[in-house]
């Protein structure tokens, strides 16, 4: 393939590989950069200026800034699945094979069609969509929400799932070092010579910051040379750990820091096993904010034109890429900066027609390098406004004496100041103080633990940068204990005094003509801020919210401050009286996939898997999520749908006998000379008279005298005991035993432990269920009816294996529930179904349990759902009026006593073919289905294969003494209605003879 | 009729990890792996939770038996095979070899100064070895293992990510034990190898 040449590459210079070219496609187009270039410095080496369409307007635009601050030179990254949109081009690492397309055009680049939006700009000024698509109210969703869709939004996500994995992780350290520049490093060698743990993060993918754009020296070298001898001795260091392309971007309590590492975002696609994005959780006792500065545009007339370029980085082209951003400059600036950009565009050969400085009278600086290298000085002027379609012409200027003037150029290096990278210190809630000798906003409050150094502070000079960062540093490690000397270090770059100027702030040229746009990103001009303030809307957060300034995926980095000094000069106020919006986490963008991690499609949640899991997924089972556990649903045989699978398996249970996996209710071992006492207190029921090698159904109340759950508690002595609870309440219960144990009766002797994983259970049901058991407990226990009557428990073996055995039902059947120590659980299920053949034996699942329960009338968790009482629930009477438990006193409130309340009732459709849904309203026969006339709802429904109909529980206004009375049980969400007959929640064998059998 | 019924088979131990616990794709970078992961088979796990009143006697007891100091929070001691962690004020499990008998004998000798629980069928040991291992455990435990905080014989209840675990340094080299709600253990090792896998990760 041929590749281009690179027109506006420099001959020499640069810390690009010229040796190791890398071919890339922009727009379908073959292009050549090298290794080291970002996709910006590529671009412009090969001359290509226009890049993107803005987000309203759809104006073209190029490359502002060549760092995370670009608004203008976003671009879908990659192709297909990995498609990424928003994607800076200036930070984008070049590698061989990258693809990138331009964003928010059609049907090209050069020609877009919706560039019509800028001649009808005037229509569609700020507060446009909040004030025309009011009316009318029938447009909203059919018209105006498509249509607004369609428009809005920059570029398009990925059309298909995202083959990367990602991470998540956690690093602890004493010092964090937020930056690797000058000061960054400073401050990461300064430490880390004492030994401290360290941690250097550096957004960048080659160390130095500022100096890689710069022609500095320090202690008599090259500044890159000194990056690359500390890089060296930092990496040399066993407890320095310095992590490149990663972007701390948010500040949290307790010394914890958010950082996003671009693990394989320089790379056609990840290594194999590693993550494209992996996020940093980061503990450090202390941090250094070494973060730079970033440069402010000026807002002139059409100062978004491709060619119109932030100064430094017009340097940080030519000094670290090679790149000559254009022939033909001018510099146009309020600050001493200007001098600097002068001697590198000189230096790089490029052609500056003339130096326009904003401030009145001469500046010393800048004046003698314009005379140095004979360019011509404009003191005391401004660019009104700039000329040229897709790429920059000439520029117009009203100079001093009010002359207005053209002068043609390819290239404006502009600098309204810099302001201090300070959003990390407003995370936490900080605030920025404004300095008027620096012009600009300087870290406020800190957050704990945080110090800040080098061009954040406001200082950029490199000597500052060096000692600030040396001085934090060594602080920092001696906070934690480390001692060290102070290292020093000599420097001077040709910025020095690029920010501490002396500047004079310039937010907008007086008198520009065309748009000037302050947020290039979200289209936002000066006239918006104008508009925002006649509208009312005058306050720093109002005329974000109005104008939608900052709000794009930069977040306002080059125009936050000059919006705030817009508005102060508006409303003739100062712009520290003005406030700030506030800055929040992320300080740069995150994929969502870096904060999910490994939390994935499967790996979403843990998923808690019985000890059976294994033989039940042999045997066909479905599985349902319930809680954290997958639990088998049922046990479809081929040609089966679920229905028919569950109604077998109940006539299996009733008829002879079936199996269910019930280890995933929660088991809580309670032991200790007050263990009885503690239960007393728990439970709302009786238990003083429990008696060991007996077992009994309890229930719990909240303290506020509402329904906690229910289960069976067993007793082994008088000092253990152990009880369950249902499968979704068990964390819950254990919380609020736990909570009882320790705040409220710390005086009882008692020992809770959670046994839910170290046990199998198993219930056994049906009338050969005793049967069953027979042949697989060992034989010296006695199970028999006589000897192991209903409400049994005992400790048994099975094949020697020590195991629990309780005489319990909920099925309604002859039933048992038999526990063995987890690891034996597989293997007893396999053993109970192989002994089972005989019987006729089935596995069943929960929606059979949940058939089954339902035809008995016991409660679950539809009805179990924290509303409910004991006396809504038909289970009053267990109350005790003897003894105090949790709940008592609340439970006695006359609204949970009301005779009214709804309680617990069966239902029964008249038409026996048809369904109640659960959920369904209750309401009196004759009366309009409406919230006036709602009379309760059906909480659990189920086709009962012994009773050949549907059936249903609910909870109905004093539905104790409404039997036989017809209601409507009616579902609006569905479109249902049907006739219920009310009747006893006992459906099925209502005197219990089936379980004594 | 009792006979036509087949006799009862001896019940099988087993492991959450005996299915699918080797790695897709990690042997290829196996041969000298940064990590290496091994299921502790014959181990028992024993809680002894005690009250406040009996703590003092629990402790001499079990001196006088074992020969081991009840250790104090974040640390575990050991002797002759047996590994007592500190889980909780007044809790400590005791990890011993699987055919000691361990509760029976530790019931013996704590008498009624405490509650003896098994945990055995509850926990998946797991250990952990190789030079890359605290980096990989970086990507799944929220907790500091440098071995200037977390060196021999200290232990931590943790979280891995909705996963309560407790981990054990067994040697600074390192090598970690870690134990692992049983029901969990499938999704945890899963997670385990994806986070180990750049290293090089070897199963045993």
């Amino acid at each position: 393939m041929m590749t281009e040449t690179q027109p506006f590459r420099l001959a020499t210079g640069g810390l690009v590989d010229r040796a190791a070219p890398l071919n890339f496609s922009f727009d379908g187009r073959a292009i050549t950069g090298f290794a080291g270039d970002t996709l910006a410095s590529a671009l412009l080496a090969n001359g290509v200026r226009l890049v993107g369409r803005s987000f309203k307007y759809h104006r073209p635009r190029g490359i502002l800034s060549a760092g995370v601050e670009e608004p203008n030179a976003l671009v879908e990254h990659r192709s297909g699945s990995r498609r990424e949109p928003n994607s800076r081009a200036t930070v984008l690492e070049l590698y061989d094979g990258l693809v990138a397309t331009s964003q928010n055009r059609w049907p090209s680049l050069r020609c877009d069609l919706l560039s019509v939006n800028s001649w009808v700009s005037s229509f569609i000024a700020a507060g446009f969509y909040y004030k025309t698509f009011m009316w009318p109210a029938s447009f909203w969703e059919r018209i105006y929400e498509p249509m607004i869709r369609r428009a809005a939004g920059l570029g398009r996500t990925a059309p298909a799932h995202d083959p990367d994995t990602y991470e998540k992780a956690t690093a602890f350290c004493d010092v964090l070092v937020i930056g690797g520049g000058p000061a960054g490093i400073a401050a990461a060698v300064a430490a880390g010579r004492t030994g401290a743990r360290v941690i250097l993060c550096d957004e960048d993918f080659v160390l130095g910051g500022g100096l890689l754009g710069d022609k500095a020296d320090i202690d008599g070298g090259s500044g890159v040379d000194w990056t690359r001898t500390m890089a060296g001795e930092l990496a040399a260091m066993p407890e320095v750990s310095v992590m490149g392309r990663t972007s701390v971007t948010g500040v949290y309590d307790g010394g914890v820091f958010g950082a996003v590492q671009r693990v394989s975002d320089h790379l056609p696609e990840p290594l194999p096993h590693q993550p494209r994005l992996r996020f940093w959780r980061i503990v450090a006792r202390r941090s250094i904010l070494a973060a730079g500065a970033i440069e402010r545009p000026i807002a002139f007339g059409n100062n978004d034109r491709p060619g119109v370029m932030l100064a430094g980085s017009v340097r940080t082209y030519i000094n670290r890429y090679g790149v000559a951003p254009g022939r033909r400059a001018v510099i146009f600036a309020n600050n001493d900066g200007a001098a600097g950009t002068l001697d590198d565009l000189a230096a790089a050969g490029v052609d500056v027609a003339a130096v326009v400085d904003s401030r009145d009278g001469s500046s010393a600086a800048v004046s003698v390098a314009a005379a140095r290298h004979g360019v011509v000085m404009h003191a005391g002027a401004m660019v009104t406004q700039a000329y040229g379609g897709h790429g920059l012409r000439s520029v117009e200027i009203l100079t001093s004496d009010r002359q207005r003037e053209r002068i043609s150029c390819d290239l404006l290096a502009m600098s309204g100041g810099w302001n201090p990278t300070i959003h990390l210190t407003s995370h936490l809630s900080g605030r920025p103080r404004w300095d008027e000798a620096a012009a600009a906003f300087l870290p406020g409050s800190l957050p704990p633990g945080m110090t800040v150094a080098g061009a954040a502070t406001g200082n950029a000079d490199l000597n500052a940068c060096l000692a600030s960062g040396a001085a934090t540093g060594l602080a920092a490690a001696h906070d934690c204990g480390f001692s060290g000397r102070l290292p020093s270090w000599r420097g001077h770059g040709s910025g020095d005094g690029q920010c501490h100027q002396p500047v004079r702030p310039l937010w907008r040229v007086p008198g520009a003509r065309g748009k000037a746009f302050i947020d290039f990103q979200s289209d936002v001009t000066t006239d918006d801020i104008d508009l925002s303030v006649r509208e009312g809307f005058g306050a720093a957060e109002h005329a974000k919210r109005y104008t939608a300034l900052g709000m794009a995926t930069d977040q306002g980095k080059t125009s936050n401050v000059a919006a705030l000094g817009i508005l102060a000069e508006i409303t003739g106020t100062d712009i520290a009286s003005r406030g700030t919006t506030t800055f929040r986490p992320p300080y740069t963008p995150v994929a969502i996939g870096a904060l999910a991690g490994h939390a994935r499609g499967m790996d979403f949640h843990p998923r808690r898997l019985s000890p059976a899991h294994p033989f039940e997924t042999e045997q066909g089972a479905v599985f349902v999520e319930a809680g954290a556990w997958l639990r088998a649903q049922y046990y479809p045989r081929p040609g089966e749908t679920w229905l028919q699978s569950a109604e077998r398996e109940v006539r299996t249970v009733r008829g002879g006998a079936g199996i269910c996996d019930v280890s995933t209710l929660g088991k809580i071992d309670i032991q200790g000379p007050d263990a009885r006492a503690f239960i007393e207190r728990i439970y709302c029921n009786n238990f003083a008279g429990l008696k060991p090698g007996r077992a009994r159904y309890g229930l719990m109340l909240r303290e506020d005298g509402f329904v906690l759950d229910d289960g069976v508690t067993m007793c082994f002595s008088d000092t253990h005991f152990v009880m369950s609870t249902t499968t979704a309440n068990a964390p819950v219960v254990m919380q609020h035993m736990e909570f009882h144990h320790q705040c409220v009766w710390p005086e009882l002797d008692v020992q809770l432990t959670s046994v839910t994983e170290q046990w199998a259970q198993f219930s056994v049901a049906g009338p050969l269920s005793r049967e069953l058991l027979r042949r697989v407990v060992d034989r010296q226990h006695d199970i028999a009816n006589e000897a192991f009557p209903f409400m049994s428990a005992a400790q048994v073996t099975v094949a020697g294996v020590t195991a629990r055995l309780a005489r319990v039902s909920f099925s309604g059947e002859l039933a048992y529930e038999i526990a063995i120590p987890a690891q034996y659980g597989d293997s007893l299920l396999r053993e109970l179904m192989r002994q089972g053949e005989a019987f006729g034996v089935c596995l069943y699942g929960t929606e059979a349990l949940a058939i089954m329960r339902i035809e008995k009338g016991h409660v679950a968790g539809g009805e179990l759902n924290g509303h409910t009482t004991a006396a809504d629930l038909g289970l009053g009477k267990m109350m005790s009026a003897k003894k105090d438990y949790v709940g008592r006193i609340l439970a006695q409130r006359p609204a949970l006593r009301d005779p009214e309340r709804p309680t617990l009732v069966g239902l029964l459709p008249l038409d026996h073919g048809s369904q109640v849904r659960a959920g369904a309203h209750l309401v009196a026969s004759g009366r309009a289905a409406n919230l006036e006339n709602d009379e309760g709802y059906v909480t659990s429904s189920a086709f009962s294969p012994m009773l050949g109909r549907w059936i249903a529980l609910g909870l109905l206004a004093s539905g104790n003494n409404r039997t036989g009375e017809i209601v409507r049980a009616c579902d609006p969400l569905r479109g249902t209605e049907s006739l219920v007959e009310i009747c006893s929640p006992q459906f099925y064998d209502p005197t219990g003879e089936r379980l004594h059998g | 009729m009792a006979d036509l019924h087949p006799v009862v088979q001896p019940l099988l131990s087993r492991s959450p990890l005996d299915d699918g616990f080797d790695p897709p794709g990690s042997q290829a970078n196996s041969t000298a792996p940064g990590v290496t992961i091994r299921l502790v088979r014959d181990r028992s796990a024993t809680l002894i939770a005690s009250g406040p009143r009996s703590a003092a006697a629990l402790e001499r007891r079990l001196h006088e038996a074992l020969g081991i100091a009840l250790p104090g929070p974040g640390r575990c001691s050991q002797k002759d095979g047996i590994r007592v962690l500190w889980q909780g004020p007044a809790r400590w499990l005791v990890l011993a070899g699987a055919e000691s008998g361990t509760e029976e004998r530790l019931r013996a000798i704590v008498g009624r100064d405490a509650a003896v629980i098994d945990q055995s069928g509850a926990l998946v040991s797991l250990h952990l070895e190789g030079s890359r291992v605290r980096a990989a455990l970086s990507k799944i435990l929220p907790i500091d293992l440098h071995p200037r905080v977390f060196a021999r014989d200290d232990t931590r209840s943790t979280a891995a990510g909705h996963i309560g675990i407790q981990i054990v340094c067994v040697e600074d080299t390192p090598c970690y034990l870690l134990l692992i709600p049983r029901s969990t253990a499938p999704d945890f090792a899963r997670w385990l190898i994806a986070s180990s896998a750049e290293f090089g990760v070897g199963v045993e």
